[in-house]
Parts: C-alpha cells; sequence; structure tokens
C-alpha cells in the first residue's frame, strides 16, 4: 500500500480491459498503480486488494499428541519412570495465484503436505537416601531417545491452461510442473546423570551431567558430548543468627556453573550434489533441468565432516531477598555466559569454490545483569496491590568467527543485520558516504556527497538496556494487572522510509521550492534562481544544493544503498498489557453445575507505543524471527490484540 | 570432591547412553553426493550462458549507451552508481557456480579419458573466465576452487589471459581427440559436433588476442573461426516454460517490468533511421536492424522474434563476431585495402538479412552495399566530418561503430568501449549517463572484500581501467 501514491484510488482492483474504445475485452485484469487501466499483463506489485481477494492460501493442520508415563517404586527409596512421548502432525498448504498476478502473471498454484513424526522416550531411575537427619540426597540416571522424521512432498504448476481452471498441477503443460519431494531423519540418544544433596534445609547442591550422541555430528568429530553443570544455594536466613531478623525476612545466595550444547542441523556434513537453478541478478532464471537430460552439479555450500555441538557455557550469580515481613522483594543476577563453537553458516569467498560452510565457527559471549524490585504495596483481606519493577542490561561481543570475515544474518543487499567479529551480534552493516582522513564527507563538483562502494558497520541494534514496570491490583473477586516495557538505546534502519523517498511519496519530499540563488542537482544540471521544484534544498558543506528526484532515486534513497542516512534512534516505551478479570466461585455452581469456577478477563495487548521514530515499531525487523535485527523494510506491524477469556473449571 | 563427582557421573552416564544408534542416518536421502560428468555438462553450460547474457550482460549494456536503467536498483546503475554488493550474486555464479563445476567435471573427464568432453569443458571455461577477466581485470584463476588455497590469489589480468590461450589450445587437442563417451544428448550447444566445438575455441583465441591488443595473432585464430551462421555459439530458449526464455526477456517482461528502456541512448539513436546521429548512408539502410533490437526510439524490442525476444537464442561467439575480428585485426595489421575486404565481407553478410529475424528483412529496409577505399578517404561518406581522420583510421572508426551495433546487449561492446578508449578518434563516442568519468570494470564483490585476504588493495573503482586497458 506504501508503494502507492496516495492520490491514487486502489479501489477498483479487477476489471475488464479494453485496447480502444468499442474494442474487444480482456476480463479480470489486474488493476494497480503500476498499471492503471489493466493496459498490461504485469500489475508491477500487486494491489493490495487484489493479494486479499484473488490470492489463496490455505493450511490445514492435523495433530496427535500422545504421552504416556509408567512409575514403578519397588522399594521405598527408589523409582522407575518410564515416559514415552508421541507427536504427529501433518500440514496441507495450498498457494493460488490466477493470472494477472505480479511475478505469476500467467498463473501460479503450490500444494505441499508436510507431515512430521517425534517420538521420545525416557527411562529415568531415581533414589533417594538420607545419609542423617541433617545430610539427604538423590541420584537420578537416565536415558533419553529421540527420534525425528518430517517428509514433505509438494508440487508447483506455473502458466495455466485455462486461466480461472481448477486448483490442480493438470491445469498446466508437463514442462511447467515441478515437485517437491523430502525427507529429513534425526536420531539423538543421551545418558543422564543427576547427584543432588541437602543439608539442613538450607545449603543445596545439584551437580548433573549428560552425554549425548546425535546422528547429526560429522563422521571426523567426536562421536559423543558431555555437558556437565553444577548449581549451588544458600538460604542463610535459616541461620540463627538471622531468626529474629524481622527486617530480612528470606534470604538466599546462588550460584550456578554450567554447559549446554545446540546440535548441528541434519545433512550438513557431506558436500551434496544438486539440480540447480541458476537465477540472474534481480531478474529471472534459468533451469538446466529444461535443457538436455537434466543435470547435477556439486552445491556451493561445503559439507562439514567435523560438525560438532555447539557449547553454551554459563556462570550465574545471584540473590534472592525479602524484607520487612515479606513486603519489599529484591533480587539480582549477575551473569556471563560464552558460545563457543557457534553453529553458523559462514561466508566462504566465492573464488574457494564455496559460499557457505556450516560450522562450529564463532565464539560469541554475553555478560549482562538483572535486577528485579517487587514491593506489596497494600496487602489487606479483600484488597491485595503488589508492584513490580525490573531492569536488564546485556552486552555482546562476537570474539571470533574463524576468518569468516562477516555473516549475513538478514536485511537486504544495501543494508544488512551481520555477525562482524569485534562488534556486538546483529551489527548494522551498510553502506556510507565517502569520507576523507579526517572523517569529512568528501564532495563532488556538483557538491553532492558520494558513495563508498564498500560496506562496513554503521550501528548497533541492541539496546542499552531495558526495563519494565508492572502492576497487580486484586480485590475480591476482582483483578487487573498491566505490563509497561521500555528499551533504551539502539539503532534501527529505516528502510521503508529510504524507499518512500525514492518512489517520491514520503513526506519530506511534498515541498515545492524556490531558491534566490541557482543549484545544482545530483545529475549536474541546474535549477535556476526562481524555478520551483519539488524536493529540499541542502548544504552537505560546499553551497546549497537541490535534493530533489535525481538525488532521491540515486544516493539520497534506498537505492544508493547509504543506509547510515536512515539510522534512528530506535528507543521506545510501550504499553505491553493489560488482563482485567472476574472469578467467581460459589457454592451453587459447585452442586449442581459442577464448576469449580468461571472466571472472565478482558486484556488488552500492545496498546500504545512510544518513541523517536515516525510510522513504524522501532522493535520489527524484517528478517523476523532469525538473530538479524534493526533492518525496516516495509515490515507489517506488531498487531495490538484485544481478548475476550472465558474460564471455565470442573 | 567435585573430581569425583565428575568420575560418576560420567561412569554413570556412559553406561545408558550408546553413539552406535545414531550412526549413519546423516546422510542427505534428498540429494546425491555425487555425478557422473555427462550428467554435470547441461548444467555447467547453463550457468555459462547465465553469466554472458545475464545481469552482466546488462550493467555492460546500460554502461555502453545501449539502453537505460530507468528505475530502482537500475536507476542507480545506470549512474554508474554500484556498491560492491551489487557485485556478490554474480561473482558467486561465476566461482562457486561454474568454475568449480566445470573443474570437476574436467578431472571426472580425465579421470574417464573422454577428451572430448574435457575439450568441449575447457572453451566453457574460456568463454566463462575470459568475461570475468574482461569485466575486472585481475581474477582469482590459478588458486581458485582449489582446497589448498583459502584466500586464492588475484592472477594479473595479462596472465589470466595468456592461461586462456592456454586452455583453448589444450581444448582444440581434446576436440580433436577420437576418445570420448558420446555427451550429444546433453551438449545443449552443438550436440556433440566438434568442428563447431573447434571453430568456437578459435573465435574465442581471437576474441582474447584482441582484448590483449595483438592483432597479428587475433587474425591467425579469427581464420579458424566460427565460418557460418548455422555455427555460432548460441545460448539457447523456448517458450515452454518461463526459466527456458531468454534472460533478457524475462527480466524485461517477467520480472521487472519498465525497469530498462532505450530513451536517449546512444545504441538507438544511431540506427534509427529518424534519429540525430542515424549512421545509414547511401550505401546502408538500417531501418531492419533498429526494428530488430528496439522497437521504437525509446525502448528494446522484446516482443516475439526480436533480439530480446522469449524465444530468440542469445549469442555468446558468432560468425558476425569473427568476421568484424577479421575486419578490425587485418584492417589494423595490413591497412585499409586488407581491411576494407573483410568489412565488405561483412556488410555482403549482412545483407542476406544475417542474425535479423525474416519478420524484418522488408526489401528496402535494409542494405549493406560494399564500400570503396574512397569512401573513406577525406570528404568521403564514411569521413566527411571535419578534421579528416587518415583513411585508415576512417575504416577503423567505421568497423568499430559496426563493432558496436553488433553487439547490442553483449557484453563484447562493453569490451570494446574501454579496449578502444584511448584511441579517441576512432572510439564510439557514447555519450555518458552520469558525471564527467565512463565507468571502466566492474568493481570486486563485497563478499570477497569481507572473506578474501588476498583482495587487491586498494580497491579499484568503477572509473579505474583495468590493467590490459591501461
Amino acid at each position: 500500500m506504501l508503494r502507492t501514491p496516495p492520490d491514487v484510488d486502489n479501489g477498483d482492483y479487477i476489471g475488464k480491459y479494453y485496447s480502444s474504445p468499442g474494442g474487444s475485452f480482456v476480463a479480470n485484469r489486474q488493476r494497480s498503480y503500476r498499471n492503471l487501466v489493466g493496459s498490461s499483463t504485469n500489475p508491477g506489485f500487486n494491489n493490495p486488494l487484489w493479494v486479499i481477494n484473488s490470492l489463496q492460501n490455505k493450511s490445514v493442520v492435523n495433530r496427535f499428541i500422545n504421552a504416556t508415563e509408567i512409575n514403578i517404586k519397588p522399594v521405598n527409596w527408589f523409582t522407575l519412570t518410564t515416559r514415552a512421548g508421541l507427536d504427529y502432525f501433518t500440514d496441507r498448504q495450498t498457494n493460488y495465484f490466477p493470472y494477472y498476478t505480479a511475478n505469476a502473471t500467467t498463473g501460479q498454484y503450490n500444494r505441499e503436505e508436510y507431515s512430521e513424526f517425534q517420538f521420545n522416550l525416557d527411562v529415568i531411575g531415581r533414589a533417594n537416601y538420607d545419609f542423617s537427619n541433617k545430610l539427604s540426597g538423590n541420584i537420578v540416571v537416565g536415558f533419553n531417545y529421540n527420534s525425528l522424521k518430517t517428509t514433505t512432498l509438494g508440487g508447483r504448476s506455473l502458466n495455466f491452461i485455462l486461466p480461472d481452471g481448477p486448483q490442480d498441477f493438470n491445469n498446466a503443460t508437463p514442462a511447467n510442473i515441478s515437485t517437491v519431494d523430502r525427507y529429513l531423519n534425526r536420531l539423538t540418544n543421551a545418558g543422564y546423570t543427576s547427584i543432588g544433596l541437602s543439608w539442613d534445609d538450607q545449603l543445596f547442591l545439584n551437580a548433573t551431567g549428560r552425554l549425548e550422541a546425535a546422528s547429526t555430528f560429522g563422521q571426523n568429530a567426536p562421536k559423543s558430548f558431555f555437558y556437565p553443570s553444577t548449581d549451588i544455594a544458600w538460604q542463610f536466613t535459616k541461620l540463627k543468627a538471622f531468626e529474629n531478623a524481622s527486617w530480612l525476612s528470606f534470604g538466599k545466595i546462588r550460584a550456578s556453573v554450567g554447559i549446554v550444547g545446540v546440535q548441528p542441523n541434519a545433512y550438513q556434513t557431506f558436500t551434496n550434489y544438486t539440480a540447480r537453478t541458476w537465477g540472474d541478478g534481480l531478474g529471472g532464471a534459468l533451469d538446466p533441468a529444461l535443457y538436455g537430460t537434466g543435470s547435477y552439479v556439486q552445491n556451493d555450500d561445503k559439507g562439514n565432516a567435523f560438525l560438532k555441538p555447539e557449547r553454551k557455557q554459563e556462570f550465574e550469580f545471584g540473590a534472592d531477598l525479602r524484607f520487612l515481613n515479606n513486603k519489599l522483594s529484591f533480587g539480582f543476577s549477575v551473569y556471563q555466559n560464552e558460545t563457543k563453537d557457534a553453529l553458523l553458516s559462514v561466508t566462504q569467498a566465492p573464488s574457494t569454490g564455496f559460499n557457505t560452510t556450516y560450522s562450529n565457527a564463532g565464539t560469541i559471549q554475553n555478560k549482562g545483569i538483572e535486577l528485579d524490585l517487587g514491593y506489596n504495596l497494600i496487602q489487606k483481606k479483600d484488597l491485595t496491590v503488589d508492584l513490580t519493577l525490573n531492569w536488564t542490561k546485556n552486552k555482546n561481543l562476537v570474539t571470533f568467527l574463524n576468518g569468516a570475515g562477516s555473516i549475513t544474518l538478514g536485511g537486504s543487499a544495501g543494508v544488512s543485520s551481520r555477525a562482524v567479529e569485534g562488534y556486538p551480534l546483529g551489527i548494522l552493516f551498510s553502506n556510507s558516504f565517502l569520507k576523507d582522513a579526517s572523517g569529512k564527507v568528501t564532495l563532488n563538483a556538483n557538491g553532492f556527497p558520494t558513495v563508498n562502494p564498500t560496506a562496513a558497520p554503521i550501528g548497533d541494534p541492541n539496546p542499552d538496556w531495558r526495563a519494565a514496570f508492572g502492576f497487580n491490583i486484586k480485590y475480591k473477586q476482582f483483578y487487573l494487572n498491566a505490563l509497561m516495557e521500555h528499551s533504551q538505546g539502539g539503532q534501527v534502519i529505516n528502510g521503508t522510509e529510504a524507499v518512500l523517498l525514492d518512489y517520491g511519496t514520503s513526506a519530506a519530499t511534498g515541498f515545492e521550492r524556490t531558491s534566490t540563488t541557482n543549484l545544482k542537482r545530483y545529475n549536474g544540471t541546474t535549477i535556476t534562481a526562481g524555478t520551483p521544484f519539488r524536493g529540499n534544498i541542502q548544504d552537505f558543506g560546499a553551497g546549497n544544493v537541490a535534493l530533489d528526484q535525481s538525488w532521491y532515486t540515486g544516493p539520497g534513497g534506498w537505492f544508493g544503498n547509504v543506509g547510515e542516512q536512515f539510522l534512528e534512534d530506535a528507543t521506545w516505551t510501550r504499553f505491553r498489557e493489560i488482563n482485567i478479570g472476574y472469578n467467581l466461585t460459589n457454592n451453587f455452581l459447585k452442586q449442581k453445575l459442577g464448576l469449580q469456577s468461571i472466571g472472565i478477563e478482558l486484556s488488552g495487548r500492545n496498546l500504545f507505543l512510544i518513541s523517536k521514530v515516525k510510522g513504524y515499531d522501532p522493535d520489527s525487523n524484517v528478517s523476523g524471527s532469525s538473530s538479524g535485527r534493526g533492518v525496516i523494510y516495509f515490515v507489517n506491524p506488531p498487531t495490538r490484540s484485544f481478548l475476550f477469556t472465558l474460564k471455565l473449571t470442573f | 570432591m567435585k573430581k569425583y563427582l565428575y568420575i560418576l557421573l560420567i561412569a554413570a552416564t556412559t553406561i545408558v547412553s550408546c553413539s552406535k544408534m545414531v550412526e549413519g542416518i546423516n546422510v542427505d536421502p534428498n540429494n546425491p553426493l555425487d555425478a557422473d560428468p555427462n550428467s554435470m555438462l547441461t548444467s555447467v553450460m547453463v550457468g555459462n550462458m547465465n553469466i554472458q547474457e545475464g545481469d552482466l550482460a546488462r550493467f555492460a549494456g546500460m554502461w555502453s549507451g545501449y539502453y537505460r536503467g530507468y528505475t530502482q536498483q537500475y536507476l542507480s546503475y545506470h549512474q554508474y552508481s554500484v556498491i560492491a554488493r551489487n557485485f556478490d550474486d554474480a561473482w558467486r555464479r561465476i566461482y562457486s557456480g561454474d568454475y568449480k563445476n566445470i573443474q570437476i567435471l574436467k578431472e571426472k573427464a580425465r579421470a574417464i579419458n573422454n577428451r572430448r568432453l574435457l575439450g568441449v569443458a575447457q572453451v566453457i571455461e574460456a568463454n566463462l573466465m575470459g568475461t570475468a577477466t574482461a569485466l575486472w581485470g585481475d581474477i582469482p584463476y590459478s588458486q581458485a576452487s582449489n582446497e589448498k588455497y583459502t584466500n586464492p590469489v588475484f592472477d594479473a589480468q595479462a596472465t589470466v589471459y595468456a592461461n586462456l590461450q592456454t586452455t583453448l589450445d589444450s581444448a582444440i587437442v581434446n576436440l580433436n581427440s577420437s576418445a570420448f563417451v558420446n555427451f550429444s544428448a546433453q551438449d545443449i550447444h552443438f550436440a556433440g559436433v566438434m568442428s563447431k566445438w573447434i571453430q568456437t575455441a578459435n573465435t574465442l583465441k581471437a576474441r582474447y588476442f584482441l582484448h590483449t591488443k595483438d592483432y597479428a595473432k587475433a587474425l591467425t585464430f579469427a581464420q579458424s573461426g566460427i565460418n557460418t551462421q548455422a555455427n555460432n555459439f548460441m545460448a539457447p530458449h523456448n517458450a515452454t516454460n518461463r526459466s527456458v526464455s531468454n534472460l533478457y526477456f524475462q527480466f524485461l517482461s517477467l520480472d521487472r517490468p519498465n525497469w530498462i528502456d532505450a530513451t536517449g541512448m546512444y545504441g538507438v539513436s544511431l540506427i534509427n533511421p529518424t534519429g540525430t546521429r542515424y549512421r545509414g548512408n547511401s550505401k546502408t539502410v538500417e531501418r531492419a536492424r533498429w526494428s530488430f533490437f528496439y522497437n521504437s526510439a525509446t525502448n528494446v524490442n522484446f516482443t516475439i522474434n526480436d533480439f530480446f525476444g522469449q524465444t530468440t537464442f542469445f549469442p555468446m561467439a558468432s560468425y558476425a563476431e569473427n568476421l568484424l575480428i577479421l575486419a578490425e585485426a587485418d584492417a589494423r595489421i595490413n591497412g585499409v585495402a586488407a581491411g576494407l575486404i573483410r568489412l565488405n565481407n561483412y556488410r555482403a553478410y549482412m545483407n542476406t538479412g544475417a542474425y535479423i529475424n525474416t519478420t524484418y528483412l522488408t526489401a528496402g529496409n535494409f542494405r549493406y552495399d560494399p564500400y570503396v577505399a574512397t569512401d573513406f578517404s577525406a570528404g568521403g561518406i564514411e569521413n566527411a566530418g571535419t578534421p579528416a581522420l587518415a583513411q585508415d583510421r576512417a575504416l577503423l572508426r567505421e568497423i568499430m561503430e559496426e563493432r558496436y551495433i553488433t553487439f547490442i546487449g553483449q557484453i563484447e561492446g562493453f569490451n570494446d568501449l574501454r579496449r578502444t578508449f584511448k584511441e579517441t578518434d576512432i572510439r564510439v563516442p557514447v555519450t555518458l549517463n552520469f558525471g564527467t568519468q565512463y565507468p571502466q570494470r566492474f568493481i570486486y564483490p563485497q563478499v570477497e572484500i569481507d572473506v578474501n585476504s588476498s583482495i587487491p588493495n586498494p580497491l579499484p573503482t568503477t572509473f579505474d581501467p583495468t590493467p590490459i586497458n591501461r
């Protein structure tokens, strides 16, 4: 919608196209801003109404979940537990793009059936023993087996024979039908042990170990990996000295150290051959399957026989304290973790023969602190009011990338979010204006800056700190709670604004200017004094110049790739959530209807947002849920939602 | 204490875990681990077609005055404003896509002594890497796609050209061999006809000697080059499916309509019969050729039967090019008389309609009568301007202009402009799209800058000539 100028009516999105008055017509042509009377079969970009009304995307999911648990307790101190779980689902998806859709002007129909089968088995033996009346211990020994199998079967047909024919592959010639046929099989098993000791109900010590083997490890990597962890906690307020200390009602300090692992993706250990299609930059593609007798070539992703799990070593120390009869609570944690052998698809120099290799390449460090504060403002028989506040700060650094230079996590050609050695994860990477040694922008003969063709880190999308404030009010059976959140600092690249500048639909270009002096345009021509033009006047350092179409469709807009112009402060404050509800319990419900309670709740999520940026949510992101962040480009805003919930408890 | 705990933990877990169970199931059931050489051939050929005909040709075309990038990214490109990242994808297709697989294919062909297949792979390699070195100058070659080198060096452009000549010499020997396993079904260019491959190899040799300004050798090898239009080295296309259609057509009509047109471009103005720079004269009528490339003064022609049309085969090395290599080289080496005969050979070929689709070959719309030497003398129809050029220079100017028109849509046009850039008397005076400098090369891609420590430093800009053109 943003791609359409405000004075174009998108209302009629479909219609008959007459090439001349009284001539014959073509039915059901798409009408869009770039195809105002439907004269072309190709609308450029789809009309939003066409997307809503003419395209079809269906997904039907069937799911079956089953879990059983058997407990055997042969003697008082020992339990044997067997837990088995089964999760099976199928997802049938179809997409239908009728004639005259952008990028499918003669129709496209996709259908894919995906099924996933997961089986999980745990056999756990647990023994307890009291060594004395103060010291007790337990030991757990377990075995885990996990199997995942998926299949995908589907196809795609292009160039419909009958434009309005049925949604069926056969409505296309054989050369225009392709199939999807994929399997995945992954197996993990592990043995684990945990030993726990407690002394006098105040000192607790736990140690666990997990030895894991997975089918996804490389053939030249060790067969199994061991993950130990230990934690210790001391509830020191149980000491005699604190027995009568009413100011401190509860106190615990805790520390833990441990290693957890993430196993690699399946099928990354060998270099494959693929029936590749040769895509053209910003254009179409050539598919060798449509030539000769079909063809396979070696993939550009390099298999890795040394794949092993990524390991995260974490150290955490913290305390939980409650004061004044539990009215005030305070907790803090400091942590430091380091992910070693991080699994990343590492960029390769294409001249080596590969584009990427999935490998244990990175070391990523996080250091942080978390503070929690809670205060019980009112505590009466019918009324309680609690306030909570928390504050977190995390510092992230990619310390090692094994010569990979930089790894793109998300974004586009001009601006991307990357992992770069020596910078925080997700650093914004783009081009900038050429600068001289002193950092001053160098200008061309016309007084305009020029683009440095080589990209570099330009901004950090990670916030300095985050905080949340909430309250919880309960009056008899009513309750009301709310949560506000704040994120301080960080940067975001506003790609949407950059494109709108290019299209000339941004408000920033909506001015008619007249200069009293002659002004150079970016393309070198001159706007003479007194001649009105649309755009802006700016002085980059060599006198006023005209920023008009020539500038905004060049370096001044999205396609100039100078991301640093569009960096904005990503600080935001939002009203995340509010819930108001009422719980009803009484004897009538219990006896007559067999109901324990009836709960009614009204909730609102994401109700308002305060930020320095205009027209978008700085927390949204073009790369979705990947680790890439901080790039905005026609992103759907997070939804605001209102919910009504009725809860019946039997 | 901690030590004992760990020993206990490891002992207990080892008993119950088992790595045997998970072995051997990580072999991808969806993709093979290997392929026989015949099965690799078609993809290697299509990969090369993509490089010669795809986005690199479009960049070159915009920078040669053939057509205009009108909107979005293409407007920036048209104004010579490119960033390193714009070349990542093409570079990947060249190296990790095609070049690597050519090396694998060659090795596999050698292993079974399929000499002819080896020869074909060498010709494709020479075509692919010749285009790459022409556009980028120094490029990774001797250490490229070799596991021993993690940072392949950028070989000097002259060395790359010399290596390509050796590769083509070896290819010609192999193509003449009688040792082969039939691959005619996979050979989408010549269906296994060796004589056509040998001619293509010779034309490519001549082309690269021309690039390096070794005109004597260019003349020698062009004489064994493509000797009829039927033997042209073409990228085949048809209309059965989108991904088998001409790449220009896919771009212009399907993927990016209106991103490219020809408004105000030098190329169209030269052959538009009503254009200000129309090159027609009493012996030359260009209306048919104009219609074949452009359907108006303002746009390229990508309707059916046209150069940029859906089913039009794209030339990668042609009889036309070979004739014009002969013309230029002979004129430069042996002077006006020799050059004129060659040019008139080309004009005779054009007079048959040549590569122009028959739809446009209406009598009167094309005419290429032979020139005579006096046409190039001062005051002749091809030397009427002031100051007049020497006769041989005037002939060369006409040959360069003829090459320029013949290469509309092809990278060779851009290569010519840069090669003759310093010969201001005979070069085609294409007008600048923007600013005051002509683009002289493509810049190195961001991905190679980021990862390969052998990347040249300082990085050349778009306006720095490649070594052979300095």
